[in-house]
């Protein structure tokens, strides 16, 4: 289980390699092992994988994992303000914490949570990736427009490559390369990588990447930030075992929804992104629950709720454990000790991540020349590895480039990223909602008349709003005389 | 900047021509947002009390500095796949954090040179050795 932790956290916080390789590179070792010892060492991998993508996103603002890129909002913001340690501390803690919660859904919660689950379809499925997007709002940083526009961008580079449904190529202008589509994963690492390095380059690319102040006693300092802000990873953790449940979902869209919750629920909803505990938060325990959530349809249904859950269930069959009812009647002590397995898990994520994160922390000291030259080079090599294509590194380089001049004419790279992430769900649920709505005789009805749907429906409704009322009253407050004057 | 978005918005929804009906609803509707965006932005921008956005694209970054780093950048990635992954990936570390050493590269050549080798060696076992990434293979190597 150590070994797997310490693999997955690995695997996490180099860009461009996830949990689901993790998984499936070390599946062929588990062939000679016990089936639990098997599932506890690939489960350890997916539990320390989705910790450490938060670490390179703390620290160089790139996200280890698709799923850790709202960490960047306000880890890298703490970064910059000297509390790197404090961030790494926060983001173990929380994804601990939120692993237990996710492994607590799991173990009692599994039956009638997967039931709920299975009256989500293609409508809903819609409609979520609708509800994440209106997160864009409050990543515009004051120009909803331009963060409308890089949101649809984002959307656009999702439809890029063959149409699933026509089989007819879009957007590819003649190139077979981009049939197979723009892959998220080396387009993420251009997106926030490249600009990132480019960005460094300030100041004639001089001194050291950031400021590190070594403190004592901080990890219990830390704890006790993270238990006074304790109700935003408990709300964060629900949401990302429910989340965690719908196939296809997954960590990248639930911690969209988790940072906008957090933030719409928040008092101060303008502090975030500024570099607060509560921005760390909400997406690491919201995507370390998610790993709970994702196993509750695979174990109960054999569907899996995210790419490592799918790559976990070709492990079940390989050791003869066949998903459903069976699993829990017939093999009902290898599947609770799994359960309880993850537990352990976390807990030796949080022992080493606290060895870690003092390592870690160093990058800051490293000289900026070749804190540039090390991210572009792990910029290719992330992008190559993943599916070994040079397409994926010329849409790294390209997507870089573009990143930088996104960042610099305001449009945030956010936006985009998100759009791209969530482009592929939202369009097979719009177009796999039309052909059904079409068939039952009323599209409309199908949309918008089913209980998940119209709960969904009002949820982006009244997150719209509320963004626009905080835009507003941002504004009133930038423009009001005592503002003014302390400018 | 609207116009630029339009533009593209009008010259992709071009590309959609020939399409069954299926495959372009969801771009169309996409393409439509851009176009209605980017109206949006005109008709802000002429609204009375209109403050313009200040763009700096190189405020503080060298602009050569940015050519020759993004020009290194690029030949790496073509270079990969002519003169091999790790000769390429050493030349690039090794330029890199040379441009960057600016009037002490000289004298940091040693440091700079130590980095490179180490990068493309942790590259090397790795991704190379421990998990079996077929890397481009050039002329050199």
């Amino acid at each position: 289980m150590a070994l797997g932790a310490s693999f997955g956290i690995t695997m996490g916080a180099i860009p461009g390699l996830t949990g689901t390789l993790g998984i499936a590179l070390l599946l062929p070792f588990t062939f000679g092992l016990d089936p639990t010892l098997a599932l506890l060492m690939l489960g350890s991998v997916y539990c320390g994988s989705e910790y450490g993508g938060s670490i390179p996103a703390i620290l160089i603002n790139t996200p280890g994992t698709a799923a850790a890129l709202c960490t960047t909002f306000d880890g890298y913001k703490m970064t910059q303000k000297g509390m790197a340690q404090e961030a790494l501390n926060t983001a173990l803690i929380v994804s601990v914490l939120g692993g237990f919660f996710g492994v607590f859904a799991l173990i009692f919660l599994s039956i009638p949570l997967a039931r709920i689950s299975m009256k989500f379809g293609a409508p809903e499925q819609f409609w979520l990736s609708i509800f994440a997007l209106t997160i864009i709002a409050s990543l515009s940083s004051g120009n909803v427009l331009k963060g409308i526009i890089g949101g649809l961008f984002g959307l656009l580079l999702s439809t890029v490559g063959m149409d699933p449904v026509t089989g007819y190529p879009r957007f590819t202008f003649g190139t077979l390369q981009l049939l197979g589509g723009v892959n998220i994963i080396p387009t993420l690492i251009g997106l926030f990588a490249i600009p990132q390095a480019l960005l460094l380059l300030g100041k004639g690319g001089e001194g050291k990447a950031g400021t590190f102040r070594p403190k004592r006693g901080l990890f219990f300092k830390t704890f006790k930030e993270v238990l006074k802000r304790l109700r935003v990873g408990l709300q964060s953790g629900i949401i990302g075992v429910i989340v965690g449940i719908m196939p296809g979902a997954g960590g990248n869209i639930a911690t969209f929804i988790a940072y906008n919750e957090a933030k719409r629920f928040s008092k101060n909803p303008e502090e975030y992104g500024t570099g607060i505990y509560e921005g760390i938060i909400a997406p690491e325990a919201c995507n370390n629950a998610v790993v709970g959530g994702a196993q509750i349809p695979l174990l109960t249904l054999g569907i899996p709720g995210s790419a490592p859950a799918a790559v976990l269930l070709g492990a079940l069959m390989i050791h003869g454990l066949r998903p459903g009812f069976k699993l829990f009647s017939q093999h009902g002590n290898v599947v609770f000790t799994y359960m309880i397995g993850l537990f352990v898990s976390n807990l030796i994520i949080l022992l080493l991540g606290s060895v870690f994160v003092r390592v870690f922390v160093r990058v800051l000291q490293v000289p900026k020349k070749f804190l540039v030259a090390a991210i572009l080079c792990l910029g290719v090599v992330g992008s190559y590895s993943i599916r070994n294509a040079s397409i994926d590194v010329i849409s790294m380089t390209v997507a870089g480039i573009i990143g930088f001049f996104l960042i610099r004419f305001g449009f945030g790279v956010a936006p985009t990223a998100l759009g791209l992430i969530l482009g592929e769900m939202a369009e097979e649920g719009f177009k796999l909602s039309l052909i059904i709505g079409a068939a039952k005789g009323s599209v409309w009805s199908y949309f918008f008349s089913r209980t998940p749907s119209m709960i969904l429906i009002a949820l982006t409704v009244g997150s719209l709003i509320y963004s626009v009322y905080l835009e507003t009253r941002q504004k009133k407050k930038e423009n009001s005389p005592s503002s003014e004057g302390t400018q | 900047m609207a116009v630029c978005i339009s533009t593209l918005s009008f010259i992709l929804l071009g590309q959609l021509r020939g399409i069954p009906r299926e495959g372009t609803i969801f771009p169309k509707f996409l393409l439509y947002g851009l176009i209605a965006c980017s109206a949006l932005m005109v008709i802000r921008s002429l609204l009375p009390g209109f403050k313009r956005e200040k763009i700096v694209i190189f405020e503080d970054i060298p602009r050569f500095l940015w050519l020759i780093v993004v020009g290194i950048f690029v030949l790496y990635v073509v270079g990969m796949f002519h003169i091999g992954f790790f000769a390429s990936t050493f030349l690039a570390s090794l330029s890199v954090a040379s441009v960057l050493s600016k009037a002490r590269w000289k004298k940091d050549l040693m440091t700079n040179f130590l980095f490179a080798t180490g990068t493309t060696l942790f590259f090397y076992l790795m991704f190379s050795n421990l998990l079996r990434v077929p890397f481009p293979r050039g002329l050199l190597m």
